[in-house]
């Protein structure tokens, strides 16, 4: 009996599907786009794309179309850990943007074109962005506008300029509109100042004005054509608009964590020792390293060749985490940006088109270093329901407990009364055995702190 | 002071248009419009640039190549 259900992020597109078979996805490419496909395949552009690591590669597959409209089956390369637009830093979306834009010109050459510009299309493979929807492309008819140039400026220059111009945090609006931020309130919350940069004029204010203008009427795009060569001087000019957008990662509270802690050089190289001995003798399959910071101990883990998400609440943090896998050309860590407290949840049609946090586990091994006091302390969590979470996305637990005497923890004390009474060693353990075994415990010297290796119990 | 650049714009576009567009995701008139202005400008300016560019050789004599 085999196990068969559809991919519920790909119901919007006509010209296919993705699906699970036997837990391998597969995507059904329909009739509709069979001219489509055989172009993209016989003019060349997708073993360009491919051979040069911007799209993923995939296999026809000799496997039953799961409905009439099929035409043929595709077994696309593998993702290591999906991605979503409003968990990438400010280089992360840039980057994807960049890659859009370098798809389109490239596919323009072969006479095609991307016919939606979604960041959604775009995750993270080897330490770099990659393209992911075969289904995108369409042949180029002279004359015609870009179709996707709506979503590119609502996708990728209305956020990235928002972060760059104003606040970094305003990415997260890409959580609310999941097809992009509208440009009538980027153009809103923009400084008056960026009216005037060109690009920022064109392609978000006059946009923006444009949209409102022609609200409900159509336009004959046969009578209004667009030249070929001007089409490329739009590409050109959100090219280079979105080469200008810069932001340089600073002033928060996390960016120089490691210097401002009362960490000696002893402690601190007997945790990452702690770590790189379990690492070695277990080696775990993946790694989430939660509350990360730029990612010193998540590089313990990447360059013992596993695969490691990098998660951090603070923009500075992964910003830096992502500059740092760039400049070295690491391949396997992922940075992302995640509030512990609230991280992402199921959202889009039917609360299903994209994976909360949650559901993207569990991991075979989670490290939380010197973060649980942050959610005890500053959100209010209590130890029995941080034992329940950490049960439900992990095998195996890296975990440390800082107890209140340490530094960190009177820092956070000061502006508040200290009700946390059951914020002990003591009770730490008897919160966590109740869904885990205690493999080591090792108290860090040098510290008042203590480093825990768990492994959650079998049902 | 835009609203005016534009409108003044878009009247040298003109509006008596009907649609005719393929695709499952909506291009929006004006986003399309838009993009004929960009397109129109940025190719001007590439124009200007190159006639720019070959005023100075034929006056002064500096071919690109030697800038």
């Amino acid at each position: 009996m085999t196990n068969f259900f559809i991919e519920d992020s790909s119901f919007r597109d006509p010209s296919g599907f993705l699906f699970y078979q036997d837990n391998v996805l597969y995507r059904q490419i329909n009739k509709s786009y069979k001219e489509q496909y055989e172009f993209l395949i016989e003019s060349d552009l997708y073993e360009e794309l491919v051979k040069k690591e911007l799209m993923i590669s995939h296999e026809e597959v000799k496997i039953e179309n799961k409905n009439n409209d099929g035409f043929i089956v595709i077994k696309p390369e593998v993702i290591p850990f999906i991605s979503y637009p409003y968990e990438w830093s400010f280089s992360q979306l840039k980057d994807a943007a960049l890659l859009t834009i370098e798809i389109q010109k490239i596919a323009k050459k072969h006479h095609m074109m991307l016919k939606d510009a979604s960041s959604y299309n775009i995750q993270f493979k080897n330490g770099k962005p990659i393209f992911i929807d075969t289904l995108s492309f369409e042949k180029y008819i002279e004359g015609e506008p870009w179709k996707g140039y709506k979503q590119f400026c609502q996708h990728f220059f209305a956020p990235l300029a928002l972060m760059s111009h104003k606040d970094i945090r305003l990415s997260q609006l890409l959580r609310i509109y999941i097809d992009g931020i509208p440009l009538d309130l980027t153009s809103e919350l923009l400084p008056m100042r960026t009216k005037t940069a060109f690009s920022l004029l064109t392609h978000i204010h006059a946009h923006a004005k444009s949209q409102k203008h022609y609200e409900g009427k159509k336009i004959d795009v046969k009578k209004n054509k667009i030249s070929s060569r001007s089409l490329d001087g739009v590409i050109e000019s959100l090219h280079s608009g979105i080469k200008k957008m810069n932001w340089k990662p600073e002033g928060t509270e996390w960016g120089n964590y490691y210097s401002d802690t009362n960490y000696s050089d002893i402690s601190f190289n007997e945790k990452k020792k702690i770590i790189l001995e379990f690492l070695e003798k277990h080696n775990p399959k993946n790694v989430w390293d939660l509350g990360s910071n730029t990612g010193i101990f998540s590089r313990i883990a990447s360059e013992l060749d596993i695969f490691t998400v990098s998660f951090d609440i603070d923009p500075v943090a992964v910003e830096k985490n992502y500059r740092e896998c760039v400049n070295k050309q690491e391949t396997k860590i992922l940075p992302l940006l995640i509030d512990l407290a609230n991280p992402s949840s199921s959202i889009g049609w039917s609360n299903n088109e994209r994976m909360s946090f949650m559901n993207r586990g569990p991991a075979d091994l989670v490290m939380a270093l010197a973060l649980i006091h942050h959610l005890v302390i500053s959100n209010n969590v209590p130890l029995s329901k941080l034992a329940k979470f950490f049960s439900k996305i992990c095998n195996f637990l890296v975990i440390e407990f800082i107890p209140k005497t340490d530094s960190q923890i009177s820092r956070l004390l000061v502006t508040r009364e200290d009700i946390f009474l059951d914020y002990t060693k003591e009770n730490f353990e008897l919160e966590f055995k109740k869904f885990f075994n205690i493999i080591q415990t090792t108290d860090i010297i040098d510290s008042e702190r203590t480093m825990y290796i768990m492994e959650k119990m079998k049902k | 002071m835009l609203s005016l650049e534009f409108i003044l714009l878009t009247t040298f576009l003109g509006e008596s248009f009907i649609s005719k567009t393929f695709g499952y995701i909506d291009p929006g008139s004006g986003s399309m419009v838009i993009q004929m202005i960009v397109g129109a400008l940025v190719g001007a300016g590439i124009a200007i640039k190159v006639y720019w560019y070959k005023l100075k050789e034929k006056f002064f004599g500096i071919s690109k190549k030697n800038d």
